[in-house]
């Protein structure tokens, strides 16, 4: 029973947000533009391989498949909480959600919840006609599909905590979003979403593998073109699992010890 | 003009006050610079181990060009981020009309009265890149030097005209804070020469959104020499680019109905 009106309250917050976005019309534009760069990477790789000078036998419908997904799972990585975190944090309306019956964290599953509702169905139909007019879904592994899938919820747990965590610097630290802006770029540098891993030196990927960005972006697309073996896929999911705990937790402590010194500046 | 170089003089020291509060930032931004600059070269450095040529650019060439990138990135961090987006705010609280009160171009108060002086590391990491590729390419001369500072004022000048156009749809959309991402999103594509990109895309990426103008020409100039054509065609651009920022600003400022009288 409370666990039922738990869920209630959180739908209730999904929908506010859902309709909330969809308020501001200027964001669908955003949302459609701003998460098309790995189409454009798209086209430099077709083209670098149909200059013959890639080793290794790649086909350009790899590529094609390789960078639509790529965009696929970058556009269900929601775009600018922290950024609202950050605002609340710094005018006080922070105050307001703490006295709610709702843990605010919530509030901000919420928000990437909505940011997929809206997104997603804006995404389906590039992924789909992508997929549809150049045959790209051929190099998909359809057995390693549910995999994929799962990789990609890890993947979005991994995003949902590193934004939360780096909302929660905004306690201490006035002006986070250069933390942001760091983030997403060294999430495209070395998630995938340029180069794709397999490509990168061997030295140096095995020391990207160490940070969080694959595991958000190109380890999901991998997995969904069966291009890992056994071996691989164990210990991506190890550290997709690592790494949701550890930005997770850290996250969780951050919040705890931040609430619980905040005194609501501008309240 | 005596008056603007003034009042330019004033916000400088102003914002160099008000950076002053935030020195930590300094760090913050020194690790940001650094990082962009790692994860940059590792992306470029493994495009080069897969291809000897990208586009007919070779390695060093690449590097000029990621040195170009990061300048202008440095530029934005300095000058129109904590400008230009901060206009969207200023309209939603009514600020605006403050602005519009003070007896001097709204557009040139929006655009130039703060500035993040820490976000130096990135134009001095950038700018170290196009003389390193530079002088590997044994092409560092103050003749080459020149040839590269005169394309790349065009350069910022369209940066600046594209920022401020797209800042200025807050006039309509309010909640415009996030448009900077569209930006970002096609100056992605600038970290390669256009040349790289097949036929129809480099066309778009030089007459629709032109990345091109902001990257590839200016590290083009600095290592060969190029057309007297696309110097001209870089300013005319550049100057055309101002001159549109300006006719839209004031396009918007007579739809304006303020939002607090």
């Amino acid at each position: 029973m409370i666990r039922n009106s738990g869920f209630r309250k959180f739908m209730a917050l999904l929908a506010f947000y859902s309709t909330e976005f969809s308020n501001y019309r200027a964001e669908f534009v955003i949302y459609l533009l701003g998460g098309s760069q790995p189409i454009i990477m798209l086209f430099i790789w077709v083209t670098l391989n149909n200059s013959g000078q890639l080793s290794g036998d790649y086909t350009s419908t790899h590529f094609v498949c390789y960078f639509l997904l790529i965009y696929a799972v970058r556009n269900c990585n929601a775009m600018w909480f922290p950024w609202a975190m950050d605002e609340e944090i710094r005018q006080g309306d922070l105050s307001f959600k703490l006295l709610r019956p709702v843990n605010p964290y919530w509030n901000y599953l919420a928000y990437q919840l909505a940011d997929n509702v809206i997104r997603i169905p804006l995404m389906l139909p590039v992924l789909i006609g992508g997929f549809y007019v150049t045959s790209a879904y051929t190099e998909l592994s359809p057995t390693h599909l549910p995999l994929a899938l799962l990789s990609l919820l890890f993947g979005i747990s991994i995003h949902f905590y590193s934004n939360f965590l780096m909302g929660t610097v905004s306690f201490w630290l006035e002006r986070t979003r250069a933390l942001e802006m760091m983030y997403y770029s060294m999430l495209i540098l070395l998630g995938g979403a340029i180069v794709p891993l397999e490509l990168f030196p061997d030295g140096l990927r095995q020391i990207v593998m160490f940070t969080p960005f694959p595991y958000l972006l190109g380890f999901p697309v991998d997995v969904a073109m069966g291009r890992l073996g056994g071996a691989e896929l164990v210990r991506g999911f190890a550290m997709q699992a690592v790494w949701v705990l550890l930005i997770g937790l850290t996250g969780r402590a951050l919040w705890r010890a931040g609430t619980k010194g905040y005194s609501g500046a501008g309240a | 003009m005596i008056r603007s170089t003034r009042l330019i003089r004033q916000f400088f020291a102003n914002g160099l006050q008000i950076e002053m509060e935030y020195r930590g930032e300094f760090l913050i931004s020194a690790l940001n610079s650094l990082l962009a600059f790692v994860s940059g070269f590792v992306v470029l450095y493994a495009v080069f181990h897969n291809v000897s040529e990208l586009g007919g650019w070779a390695f060093e060439e690449g590097l000029i060009l990621f040195g170009v990138f990061l300048i202008i990135e440095g530029y934005i961090a300095m000058f129109l981020q904590p400008n230009l987006s901060r206009l969207s705010e200023y309209i939603r609280l009514g600020t605006m009309d403050f602005i519009l009160l003070k007896p001097i171009s709204s557009q040139f108060f929006v655009s130039f009265r703060f500035i993040n002086i820490w976000a130096f590391p990135s134009i001095v990491l950038g700018s170290g890149l196009v003389i390193y590729g530079m002088w590997a390419l044994d092409v560092l001369s103050p003749l080459g030097m020149a040839r590269f500072l005169l394309l790349l004022c065009p350069a910022l000048m369209i940066v600046y005209a594209v920022w401020c156009i797209l800042n200025t749809t807050a006039f309509w959309w309010t909640q415009v804070e996030n448009i900077n991402l569209i930006f970002r999103t096609f100056f992605e594509a600038g970290r390669f020469p256009v040349t790289a990109y097949p036929r129809w895309l480099q066309v778009v990426l030089t007459a629709v959104v032109p990345v091109a103008f902001m990257t590839t020409f200016p590290a083009q100039a600095a290592f060969s020499q190029i057309g007297v054509s696309t110097s001209v065609i870089s300013w005319i651009v550049g100057i055309f680019a101002l001159f549109v920022s300006h006719a839209f600003w004031r396009y918007a400022l007579s739809k304006y109905a303020s939002a607090s009288s």
